[in-house]
């Protein structure tokens, strides 16, 4: 920070700050409140709403201190009569037609509209005439319900529509009194990203559809969690209620992961931890399901996997939605008593050079990234992933980066994406042309001569500057995987040193399981194991006669008819997870029902390697247990009982075990995680080789 | 007491103690002087003597624990001037780890269960204390309930029966953590009678003709759950150890975690024969805190129900104190009387005892309209009632016999360990806070302090006899200048709207909404206004931190200090005159325990 900094004077308060800064974040670092309700530090000022009028020494009308930026010498006033009697002037304007709906709103109790009439409001009404009334609530999108009488005129949703999601669905119509926020004729409000505009609404405008009425904000308990819908690993807040169901989810800005933005997928995709839910352990009898207790259903599970671990013929499938702790125990107990060789964590087919996405990405020259490396970068190029739909939090970071900074994106892939619409170029390939393309990029990049049609694209990706490759699991899909491996060695050698790569995996836990081995490695003593699809297809064939489910997922992108005839031909299936998933028509030989992330502690690392803690925030469903509980007691069960009977010792056993956790501690994580070593050390390595 | 008086006596001390003191302005206060740990008894000792005329009577010292500031303790001392009528706060700051300061018990003897209970609750040791315990929690407790980092609620209680299992997962974080925990009180186990006879409470054996008994905790005449070892020689008492928390229910920690209005009705459940008196205090004290004047209707009806809650108290002190000594009949005209003020009670908030009626801002409600014409009903009676129970006991032989020269309490005593209300006016000592230091418009009221000359337990009587008779005055009083008018103050942001409102007026939903659900935020600062309860001095002690919960609710309880002196009053008495005594200085264990 080179530049000089300004010095003004707010309530006799001295502050010195970077020219530019607007007067109310100058205060707010001063530790002054100035009540807003448009202002937002991710939204450009408008200076609509009027709240945070000041007077300024020398001006002769009061001033919107969120569109002031800061002068040298300036002399401001955020508390004396003049501004306390604006603000009670415009809190009134506000109210006049805010209908009295606080009993059954749910913004009640965490209404900035409420608090900032408590603190700088007026107490009493003076306006005495019939309010205005509008139909409500307008179910405006599938998640959100608008109630216009509510709104406050802040404009909040529509500048996020317009400044960070870019899908311009909301506008503002009409004028004066019967102004209103609302949809274009016939559209609804179907962006992913629509949820955050409940957040972003200062008053009870618009709300969730599906958290509609989940209780009063003051008997919600709040827990720091991690969103579990895509790799991204979104921080969020979970809310319960009773202490025994989750009522909602809330973005908790983290800048290393989700820069304070959640998609609605995410938000709202919490049901499954308060219904369906498999509450307590089956197992097989008569070829029913029937309830049994935790140490019929352990010893039950225990025989079967023993019987088919010694006869060479079970396989395992972890979900990479679970845990770091779980699979780390669920990888110790396949390694070191089963001894099984066939374990992975997703039955799509991969190639296996591409199996370990991040290994392979570093193996092609690139420096390990993170996600906040996008916001920095001049060139972005996407390959082979969809980020609107597989990652859209990173989707917000990269239409930032874009349209803020104007950095360049490249997207390359089978088709044009959302993103395309933000790219200077979309180079597409044809199934099965995959590699060749992404060679053909590295060389147009390389050598202007070579550039057969990528004469632009190449031009401009050898412009200086930082950047960013973001790597696709679909290209581990190609059938012609293999030759992808050096096609991308080609264009990091073509980006130049320090081209960073961030993979992007598909699970909130893809990458742990990665991290720790849930994959079909080479083994010195039983050979190389099947991958997730060759064990179904070898249950097909019965050489795999015993499968053992963790979680659903790792099936769920599978082929439903393989699914359905390995699931036929199984002798014994045990399953784990936290519900039966619908298409399993089998009976399991065991159910063991453990726990969904709301109901445990435990660790998941994103998809660029941070490792992000998840709290306990209810109480277990029915019997269900955390799955590193469930595996300690299934270890006990085949004569082998493992020592961690924490999930702070599993952790810790799990780190002095992985080389990419080593040095991270449990009680350090905090709340917003640590980057993994794995990285650093890539990035050692990559240096030291450059 | 006024800022300016405080800085007058800081000036004093300034020449005395030079850079060792200063004066603390925390808004809204009366402002206190600020001594350094190593002075603190010189200072104490000063200000017993010398200070502007001496302050002759220990109020209390209670203990804050300002979490994250250093130092982290604020030990507030409360002393009172019985002649001068005024009293001072000064502070004294002590720090992590392992607080301490030097005791002032033989400065004050009535600072020895106060500075026992900070021990207790904040792991703050009194160096040469005479008999550092624990007094609330069980001797094998783990923590200190009452610092900041000790857990609100949701751990398991630790009895002794479970203590084993629940020790490593559900008790505050090990040493060097967070968590002090507290000196070697780990090693002792539950007091068994004997251990606590040993380990401090200076009884000794000598083997011949002398015995320890338990009196309580399930007498019937120990009013509550009190328990008195008593040491015994013959049927003579040697030494009296009271042994009290029997009834600890957390009441300081639990108004930590309710918002202003909530703890209000924690009030009620201390004192439970004086509800109204309690929930004056903590109204007062809170109202100070903000700054806050409830309108004059709501005053003068205050008086009318902090006097109808003395008369009411009196008269289950009378009846079961009378029923101690074996006159049972006094104990059904007093609840005929009684009962009659209850139904007043029940009249004007719904509830017979736990009212919580007087709030801050004024009264819950107005009084209803049959309210008047009972009030005059029982106004007209009772002064005959009042004969009635004197021509039961005040000149019955047997009654003269079981208390007069017993249970006897010097007026010096009286005062030293800061025994208030009839028990210490009844040796003679003319301290009243209602005269002293009249809150709630008493100077204006015409009325008698009475006193006693013997300082035994038939004095006590006839001084709560006559308060009762001096009651029905100033009621009467009251009712006449009762004039029509609004009963809460007019401010919106604490009182919250009235009801009729909230259907028309958005702001005025918004106000109602916030503090009922939230609460009323108060300032930073403290507040603390004395008052006279049945029982003596009651004041709570109120630090606000701009939030809508206290940050510390403390309770200055008339029968804590009462009951320290009781050994004193037992020495040599009888063990029957044990229960005359008990009676007399009319404890409930509610507001001891709390």
């Amino acid at each position: 920070m080179s530049e000089e900094l300004v010095t003004l004077t707010i309530d006799g308060v001295t502050v010195r700050t970077a020219p530019g800064t607007l007067l109310v974040e100058a205060a707010a670092q001063a530790g002054i409140l100035i009540p807003v309700y448009c202002y937002h530090p991710k939204l450009a000022p408008v200076g609509a709403c009027r709240m945070c009028l000041v007077e300024v020494e020398g001006a002769p009308k009061l001033i919107a201190s969120c569109t002031t930026p800061v002068r040298e010498g300036m002399v401001v006033y955020t508390d004396n009569q003049r501004v306390k009697k604006a603000r009670e002037g415009i809190l009134e304007f506000l109210l006049v037609h805010h209908p009295l709906d606080c009993p059954v709103c749910d913004k009640g109790g965490e209404c900035p509209l409420q608090d900032f009439t408590y603190q700088f409001g007026p107490s009493r009404s003076r306006f005495r005439y019939p309010k205005r009334h509008w139909d409500k609530p307008l179910q405006i999108g599938p998640n959100i319900l608008l109630d216009r009488e509510r709104c406050i005129m802040c404009f909040r949703c529509v500048r996020f529509c317009e400044e960070i999601s870019h899908h311009r669905q909301l506008g503002v119509f009409r004028r004066g009194n019967n102004q209103e926020i609302g949809t274009f004729p016939g559209q609804p409000f179907d962006s992913r990203f629509a949820g955050n505009t409940i957040e972003l609404c200062p008053v009870g405008a618009l709300t969730g559809a599906p958290t509609r009425f989940f209780g009063r904000t003051w008997e919600v308990g709040h827990t720091p969690s991690v969103c579990t819908g895509c790799s991204t690993g979104c921080n969020i807040r979970v809310d319960t209620r009773h202490g025994s169901e989750v009522v909602r989810l809330w973005s908790r800005e983290n800048p290393a992961t989700d820069d304070g933005w959640l998609c609605d997928p995410g938000r709202f995709g919490y049901g499954f931890v308060n219904e369906g839910r498999l509450e307590e352990p089956l197992v097989e009898s008569g070829g029913q399901s029937v309830s049994a207790t935790w140490q019929q259903a352990i010893a039950r599970a225990g025989a079967v996997l023993e019987q088919h671990a010694k006869a060479g013929t079970l396989g395992i499938l972890a979900s990479p939605r679970m845990t770091s702790e779980e699979l780390f125990s669920v990888s110790k107990l396949a390694r070191t008593v089963l001894k099984v060789p066939h374990l992975d964590h997703t039955a799509r087919y991969v190639h296996p050079a591409a199996v370990d996405l991040r290994a392979f990405a570093a193996s092609a020259g690139f420096t390990p990234g993170t996600l906040r490396d996008i916001q920095d970068a001049r060139q972005i190029i996407t390959i082979g992933v969809d980020l609107s739909r597989e990652q859209p939090v990173t989707d917000l970071r990269v239409k930032k980066a874009v349209t803020q900074r104007g950095a360049h994106l490249v997207v390359v892939d089978a088709e044009e994406l959302e993103l395309s619409a933000f790219s200077r170029h979309t180079v597409l390939w044809q199934p099965g042309d995959e590699a060749a393309t992404v060679m053909s990029l590295a060389n147009a990049v390389a050598s202007p001569s070579e550039a057969n049609g990528m004469r632009a694209v190449g031009e401009l990706l050898r412009q200086e500057g930082p950047k960013v490759v973001l790597l696709g699991w679909r290209i581990g899909e190609s059938p012609d995987a293999g030759r992808i491996g050096e096609s991308l060695a080609a264009l990091a050698q073509a980006l130049g040193p320090g081209t960073r790569c961030v993979t992007i995996l598909r699970h909130c836990n893809s990458r742990g399981a990665l991290d720790l081995g849930i994959y079909p490695a080479e083994d010195p003593v039983s050979g190389r194991g099947m991958s997730g699809e060759e064990m179904l297809r070898a249950a097909c064939e019965g050489r795999i006669r015993a499968l053992w489910l963790v979680g659903e997922e790792p099936l769920q992108d599978a082929d439903p008819g393989l699914v359905r005839r390995a699931m036929d031909n199984l002798e014994a299936l045990v399953f784990q997870g936290w519900s039966l998933p619908s298409w399993l028509e089998r009976v399991p030989d065991a159910a063991l029902p453990s726990t969904t992330f709301a109901e445990m502690d435990g660790t998941f690392t994103n998809t660029h390697g941070r490792v992000q803690r998840i709290f306990r925030a209810i109480r277990p469903k029915g019997k269900s247990r955390p799955g590193w509980d469930i595996v300690n007691d299934l270890a006990q069960a085949l004569g082998h009982p493992f020592e961690s009977r924490t999930v702070e010792a599993v952790f810790e056993e799990m780190c002095a075990a992985t080389p990419a956790y080593r040095g991270l501690a449990w009680n350090a994580l905090g709340v917003a995680g640590r980057e993994s070593q794995a990285d650093s050390a890539a990035a050692a390595a990559a240096a030291a080789q450059g | 007491m006024e800022f300016e008086q405080t800085r007058r006596i800081f000036e004093k001390a300034r020449e005395r103690f030079g850079e060792d003191v200063s004066l603390s302005d925390r808004p809204n206060t009366e402002g206190s002087i600020v001594v350094e740990p190593s002075r603190i008894r010189d200072f104490t000792r000063w200000v017993r003597d010398e200070a502007d005329g001496g302050f002759d009577f220990f109020g209390e010292v209670c203990a804050t624990d300002f979490l994250g500031r250093s130092p982290r303790f604020d030990l507030t001392y409360t002393v009172y001037s019985t002649t001068a009528n005024r009293h001072l706060h000064y502070k004294t700051r002590v720090d992590d780890p392992d607080p301490q300061v030097d005791s002032v018990v033989d400065i004050y003897p009535g600072a020895g269960w106060h500075e026992r209970e900070i021990f207790d609750m904040f792991g703050v040791r009194f160096n040469g204390h005479p008999d550092l315990r624990r007094i609330l929690m069980p001797e094998h407790w783990r923590g200190h309930p009452l610092r900041k980092d000790y857990p609100l609620g949701g751990e398991e209680v630790q009895f002794s029966s479970n203590f084993a299992d629940i020790t490593p997962q559900t008790l505050p974080p090990a040493p060097g953590e967070d968590i002090f925990l507290g000196w070697d009180v780990l090693e002792t186990q539950p007091s068994s009678y004997t251990q606590l006879l040993e380990s401090g409470a200076e009884l000794e054996h000598d083997g011949e003709g002398r015995m320890v008994i338990n009196m309580g905790p399930q007498h019937p005449s120990t009013h509550g759950v009190l328990r008195l070892l008593l040491e015994l020689d013959g049927e003579n008492v040697v030494k009296a150890v009271p042994d009290i928390g029997f009834l600890h229910t957390g009441i300081e920690k639990t108004g930590e975690s309710l918002n202003y209005q909530q703890a209000l009705t924690l009030t009620d459940r201390m004192d439970y024969l004086s509800p109204m008196g309690n929930n004056l205090a903590f109204s007062l004290s809170v109202e100070k805190l903000i700054g806050l004047e409830p309108p004059e209707r709501a005053t003068v009806l205050r008086v009318i129900f902090a006097e109808l809650t003395r008369i009411q108290s009196h008269l289950v002190w009378l009846g079961t104190h009378a029923l101690d000594l074996g006159a049972m009949s006094a104990f059904f005209y007093c609840f005929r009387e009684r009962d009659q003020i209850l139904d007043m009670f029940e009249m004007v908030s719904g509830v017979r005892m736990m009212t919580s009626y007087i709030c801050p801002g004024g009264l819950r409600e107005d009084v209803t309209d049959d309210f008047v014409p009972a009030l005059e009903r029982f106004l007209k009676v009772f002064p005959d009632r009042l004969g009635e129970y004197e021509t039961l006991l005040t000149r019955n032989p047997i009654w003269l016999e079981r208390t007069q020269g017993v249970g006897k309490i010097s007026a010096e005593d009286a005062v030293a360990y800061g025994v208030s209300g009839a028990s210490l006016r009844g040796s003679g000592v003319r301290w009243d806070v209602r005269k002293a230091e009249p809150y709630c418009g008493y100077e204006t009221y015409d009325f008698e302090v009475p006193v006693g000359t013997n300082g035994d337990v038939y004095d006590r009587y006839l001084c709560r006899i006559e308060e009762m008779r001096q009651s029905h005055r100033i009621i009467r009083q009251a009712l006449s200048r009762l004039q029509p008018g609004p009963v809460q103050a007019e401010e919106r942001k604490v009182v919250p709207p009235p009801k009729s409102e909230i259907g028309q007026s958005m702001e005025s939903l918004i106000h109602h909404f916030l503090i009922t659900t939230i609460g009323f935020v108060a300032p930073p600062g403290e507040g603390h206004v004395p008052t006279e309860t049945g029982r003596g001095l009651l004041s709570f002690y109120i630090v606000g931190d701009g939030s809508p919960k206290p940050y510390r609710m403390r309770a200055r309880t008339p029968s804590f200090a009462n009951l320290q002196a009781l050994p004193r009053m037992l020495e040599g008495c009888l063990v029957a005159d044990a229960v005359a005594t008990i009676g007399s200085i009319d404890i409930v264990l509610g507001e001891i325990d709390r």
